[in-house]
This record gives C-alpha cells, sequence and structure tokens, in this order.
C-alpha cells in the first residue's frame, strides 16, 4: 500500500510516515504543500492521501478540489489529517469529499490502522 | 378826485411851483383822470413826509379804506405790512451802506435818491386782510428838483401770488413725493441699485454704499460689476436681468473698499419710463453672509454627522472583524498549538512504541511521562477551546431526541479507553429518551464517571443512576472517594477550581471539567450539582428535559 502525505509541516510530515511505515507493510512518499502533493499524487497513483488542511497558498479543500479535477486521482481516497477539531469544520471537511478526518495530535502507534480502516 | 387834488395843492409849499404844477396837472387832466380814477390801479400820493394826500378809487377799492380814513392822517408805511418793512429795511441798509428805519423811508429810500424802485409789498387791509400788490414808486419833484411827494401805483399782485404759493406747494408736494420715494429707498434694507442697460449705475442708496465702502458719487456713473468678486458673473447677471427681465436669488460675493466681503443674494428687474422705453435695471441685494455662515455651519455638522456614522460604521465593522477574528482565533490557537504538539506527541509515540529504535526501560519510563503529559496538554487545550465555545455561544448544540440507553453505552465504552478498569460502573437499564445534543450529554456523563473514577479507592465501586419523570430525567454518579467538602460544592464547578490544588499534579486535569459539565448542562436548560458527605464519597448529578411528544414538538 502507498501513502501519499500532504503537509507544509517537515516535522509532521517525518512522525506520520514514521509511524505509518513502522509495520513495514505501507509505502511513505511526502509532498510539502498542495502543489506538490497534486503533482505527487498524478505521479506516484497512492492508494490513499493524508492531506494536511491548514497549509499556505494552497489549502486542504483547494487541493482535493484539484485531486478531484485530475484523471489519474479523481476517485483516490483522501482522509484529512488535521488541527482543526470544531464539529463545523469537520463537517465541512467530510462534504468536500473526504473518505475521513483524523484529528492531530494523532497516536503513532494507531495512526496506520486508522487510516486502514477509513480506506474503502 | 377834485378835492384830492385841491388837498395835494393845499400842502405845497412853494405856492408859485404849485400853480405851475397845477396847471400842468390840469394841462394834462384827462391822462391824470384815466389813471387816476382807473380801478385796477391803487394810486397813493404822498407829502415829502409821506403823509398821503391822495387815495384813489383803485386803491380804495384794493385796501378796503375810504379816502377820507387815511388822507391827511396816516402814510403807506401804515396800512403796510410791518415785517416786509422790516425786511425791507435791512436790505436796503445793507444795500445802500446806510441805516434805513422800517417806516416810510423803507418805502421810498431808493425812490428819494432818483433810483426806479419796484417791488413787492403786501398792504394790510382795513378789514385785516392781505393785499399783495406790486407797487411802483415815483418820487415827485418841484421845478427845482426837490422832492414834494410821493405817488405809489400799486397792481393788485393777488393772481400772481396764488400762482406762485400754488407753484410752491405743487414744488413742496414734488419734493414731499421726491422725499417719500427717496425715503422708501433709502430705508429698505437691501442693497439698491439702478443701472442703465450698458450696467452702468445710475442710482444708489445707502446700503448699497456701506455694502461697496463707496460714497453715492462715487458709485454713479461707474460700472455695476466693478463692486464684485467675480466681475464676469456680475456683468452676467445684468445680462440675464435685461434678457429675462426679472432675476431672482443671484448670488454674487461683493468686495468692499476695504477688502471686506459680503455675500449677497440679487433679486432684479428691468424698468421702464411712461413710454415704455427700457431705462435700466433695478436691483436689491440681500446681505446672505449670516444665512451662508449658518450653511456653511450646517454643512460641516452634518459632514461631522456623516463622520461620526462613518466611525460608528467602522467601529461596527471593526467589531464584526473582531468577531470573525475571534471565531478565527479559536480555531487558530487550536491549530497552532497543536501542530507542534502533533510532532511532540507523535515523536514520543514512535521512540515508546521502538519504531525508532530500541531505547532502554529507563528512557521508556521518561518517554512515557513526557507522552503522558503531552497528551494532557491536548486535553487541556480541547478543554480551553470547548469553555470558550461554549461560553460564548459558539458551541452549536444539535438538539435531537437521544436514548438514554445509547448515552449510557457510549459514556462506558468512552471510559474503558481512558483505563479505569479497577473501578466497577453499574448503570440501569432505562428506555426512556432525553432531549439533547448526544454528544454533549456522553462528554457530561464521562466527565463524571472519570472524575469518580479518579477519586475512587483502589477496587472501588462507582454507580450511575437515572430517575426519569415527565419532565426532568436526572443522571447521578455516585463514588465512594473522599467526599466533596461543603464550602467548595459550589465553586468547584468553576473554571480552574479544585478541592485539592495538588490534584492537578496527581490526577490529572486543570480543573475544566466541571466548568465544562455545568456550560453543557445549562445550555440544555438543565441543572447540575453535588451531594456529598465529606469522607464518604459524593454524588454528582445532573437535570435534562425529559423527552416526550411535548418537548418533540
Amino acid at each position: 500500500m502507498k501513502v501519499l502525505i500532504i503537509d507544509d509541516d517537515a516535522d509532521i510530515r517525518y512522525v506520520a510516515a514514521m509511524s505509518l511505515r513502522a509495520g513495514g507493510t505501507i509505502d511513505v512518499v511526502e509532498a510539502s504543500g498542495g502543489l506538490d502533493g497534486v503533482r505527487k499524487a498524478r505521479e506516484e497513483q497512492p492508494d490513499v492521501i493524508l492531506l494536511d488542511m491548514m497549509m499556505p497558498r494552497m489549502d486542504g479543500s483547494q487541493t482535493i478540489a484539484a485531486l478531484r479535477m485530475q484523471r489519474e486521482t479523481a476517485t483516490t481516497p483522501v482522509i484529512f489529517l488535521t488541527a482543526k477539531t470544531i464539529g463545523a469544520e469537520i463537517q465541512r471537511m467530510k462534504d468536500l469529499g473526504a473518505a475521513g478526518v483524523l484529528i492531530k495530535p494523532f497516536d503513532p502507534r494507531t495512526l496506520a490502522n486508522e487510516v486502514l480502516a477509513l480506506v474503502p | 378826485m377834485a378835492n384830492a387834488i385841491k388837498t395835494l395843492n393845499t400842502v405845497t409849499a412853494d405856492a408859485g411851483a404849485e400853480v405851475r404844477r397845477q396847471e400842468v396837472l390840469l394841462k394834462t387832466g384827462a391822462l391824470q383822470d384815466a389813471i387816476l380814477n382807473s380801478a385796477n390801479f391803487s394810486s397813493i400820493a404822498t407829502d415829502e413826509k409821506g403823509v398821503i394826500q391822495l387815495f384813489n378809487v383803485g386803491a380804495e377799492r384794493m385796501l378796503g379804506y375810504a379816502a377820507a380814513d387815511v388822507l391827511n392822517k396816516i402814510t403807506p408805511a401804515d396800512i403796510s405790512d410791518p415785517q416786509e418793512l422790516i425786511a425791507r429795511a435791512d436790505t436796503l441798509s445793507v444795500e445802500l451802506g446806510t441805516t434805513i428805519s422800517p417806516g416810510f423811508d423803507a418805502l421810498v429810500f431808493k425812490a428819494s435818491r432818483g433810483i426806479e424802485d419796484i417791488y413787492e409789498l403786501t398792504y394790510i387791509r382795513k378789514d385785516g386782510s392781505r393785499f399783495p400788490a406790486i407797487v411802483s414808486v415815483t418820487a415827485l419833484r418841484n421845478d427845482l428838483g426837490g422832492i414834494i411827494g410821493y405817488l405809489l401805483i400799486g397792481t393788485d399782485n393777488t393772481a400772481r401770488k396764488r400762482v406762485e404759493a400754488e407753484q410752491q406747494k405743487l414744488d413742496q408736494r414734488l419734493r414731499d413725493q421726491h422725499f417719500y420715494t427717496r425715503s422708501l429707498i433709502e430705508s429698505n434694507i437691501d442693497a439698491l441699485m439702478t443701472t442703465d442697460a450698458a450696467g452702468i449705475i445710475t442710482d444708489v442708496n445707502r446700503q448699497m454704499e456701506a455694502l461697496t465702502g463707496c460714497t453715492r458719487d462715487e458709485l454713479i456713473g461707474a460700472p455695476f460689476k466693478n463692486y464684485f468678486t467675480d466681475p464676469e458673473r456680475a456683468a452676467a447677471g445684468i445680462k440675464l436681468v435685461l434678457r429675462e427681465k426679472k432675476v431672482t436669488n443671484y448670488e454674487l460675493t461683493a468686495r468692499a473698499r476695504d477688502g471686506k466681503m459680503t455675500v449677497v443674494s440679487y433679486n432684479a428687474t428691468t424698468f421702464y419710463d411712461r413710454d415704455r422705453t427700457l431705462q435700466g435695471v433695478f436691483a436689491a441685494a440681500r446681505d446672505i453672509t449670516e444665512r451662508k455662515q449658518t450653511e456653511q455651519i450646517l454643512q460641516e455638522k452634518n459632514l461631522e454627522l456623516e463622520s461620526a456614522k462613518s466611525v460608528a460604521e467602522q467601529t461596527v465593522e471593526r467589531l464584526e472583524e473582531v468577531e470573525q477574528l475571534k471565531k478565527g482565533f479559536l480555531s487558530t490557537v487550536s491549530h497552532e498549538l497543536r501542530t507542534p504538539l502533533t510532532s511532540i506527541r507523535g515523536s514520543l509515540g514512535l521512540l515508546a512504541s521502538g519504531a525508532a529504535g530500541p531505547v532502554s526501560d529507563h528512557v521508556l519510563e521518561v518517554v512515557a511521562l513526557a507522552e503522558r503529559n503531552a497528551i494532557r496538554l491536548t486535553t487541556l487545550i480541547e478543554d480551553i477551546l470547548d469553555l470558550e465555545r461554549l461560553e460564548t455561544g459558539k458551541l452549536d448544540l444539535h438538539i435531537t431526541r437521544v436514548p438514554i440507553a445509547s448515552i449510557l453505552q457510549r459514556a462506558m465504552e468512552s471510559l474503558a479507553t481512558v483505563g479505569a478498569q479497577s473501578v466497577t460502573v453499574e448503570a440501569p437499564t432505562v428506555s426512556s429518551a432525553i432531549h439533547g445534543d448526544a454528544d454533549r450529554i456522553v462528554q457530561v456523563l464521562v466527565n463524571l464517571l472519570s472524575n469518580a473514577v479518579k477519586f475512587s479507592p483502589p477496587g472501588g465501586v462507582v454507580t450511575i443512576g437515572v430517575t426519569v419523570d415527565d419532565e426532568w430525567t436526572e443522571f447521578r454518579v455516585t463514588d465512594h472517594g473522599r467526599g466533596v467538602p461543603a464550602v467548595h460544592r459550589r465553586a468547584i464547578f468553576e473554571r480552574f477550581r479544585q478541592v485539592d490544588p495538588s490534584d492537578a499534579r496527581e490526577k490529572g486535569g486543570a480543573g475544566l471539567g466541571l466548568a465544562i459539565c455545568k456550560s453543557i448542562v445549562e445550555q440544555h436548560g438543565g441543572s447540575i450539582g453535588v451531594d456529598s458527605d465529606e469522607g464518604a464519597g459524593s454524588a454528582f448529578w445532573f437535570r435534562l428535559a425529559t423527552h416526550t411528544e411535548e418537548t418533540r414538538s
């Protein structure tokens, strides 16, 4: 399985990537922003995308829209991994077509399972 | 008449001369008769002293005296206006450089000096009325040239006097009329002016003099436009009047000689003579400086008001922005605190799980401590944000019918994840429902259960009791811990308040849990409280509306 992590925070990408790789069954690709993420998604064809919401220049909602418009990634499951916890915000992310929403901080020991549980 | 001549003869001093004169008089009798008997001339002859010697029928008719009344008795001065005599004497005295007394002398002095003398004289009639006459005075002389008397021939001057009087009256009336017209013009509060068709001033009143600081003489003949700050506009005004025949409220600013500016509003019309020939423009200027100032002030006030309104609007806008910022702030604080916490907690988790490589037990203990506190910090942030949202009404409650059984089940599941293995929770089976936000009610119940577990001795029992009536459903969480002293029972529902401050370190939590519970319950319209026997445990309870058919609607 291949997971693309799109997050502008390098430390979080590092922790999340290591958490996912820990089980030995998940390949991880990283992108530091929305634009980079859309390109990597086309090139790498991940099975699932972990997408941060609050990013400079191109935020999570713009990124998911771009992913949906790109043939190669139009149906790739997207899970928001976000520090936004207000109910209305979570609902909005689901409305954008996300497969699920995971909250930061996450537990690195359970992250992989949580991601797998959300992928259809 | 013959008698009169005889009388005259008798007073003549020189007998020879008298005879000769008589002869001459007789010789020319026809002429004398014609003159002396004329009823249209008053002929009065006197001796050299002025005593009347002849008083003809004309004199009798005009003056109302019979000859007998006056002959040898009085002088003509006695039947003349004494004031006129005085005036004549004064005038002659000055004119001839000698003192002349205001008597008969005044009447004949010139004639006595051989100067032809015709003048106006008012006789006083016998009845006291006045008779204006023009009198011609001639000295009567003997052959040697000596004066023997005077002849005063008078003609009736009444008609002329009347004409003169009427003329005078007319003149006076004209003067009065002119004065009236002038006073109308002068008493007008407006600055009035007439100009010819070329705009040259032909008349002004005093207000116009005041307005321009120029005299009437300076103004008349000068171009009207010269006295305004905008001469072009002033000239255009005159042209406009000539074209339209009338102009109202034409504003100009007059500049006086001393530089003083006056804003005036002109009303002007053309005016004509009897033949309807255009004479020029009549213009009235009203000083509207004060009105202009008032308008200016009003305008300024309006601007101030506008500005104040704008400030108010900006303030409202700013408040709205602040409100928006505050909303954003909650979200941002959450995000900004959570982002580094994610890395910290993640890193610690990776260390603890060995994913980052093998670590010693000792290190594991320290990492676990750090991770525990990272979690605690995360919870605290969530609690603070929760409370903030609750207290500012930003927390949207999704009120629905919630079965009590589902609340209890979710709470128990949640509790299991926080490691309350050493506590037994006994929950009843309840079939009814409450009216509220399921997530939030579960949050309250979990919070109370967590506290109960936290403060229960190892192996202790925590019980959940539910009591339902038509109106309220009461949840009651009972523990057998150390209890809550009476003095703290109200305070523990406030923020950051714990019975024992050291609890924060020993038991975890920052003292926000109960404040959040209270806020959630109260937003549901419910109530929350604690019953406790100090040292024998506590019972925390909250009441919410029971879901009935009525509450559904």
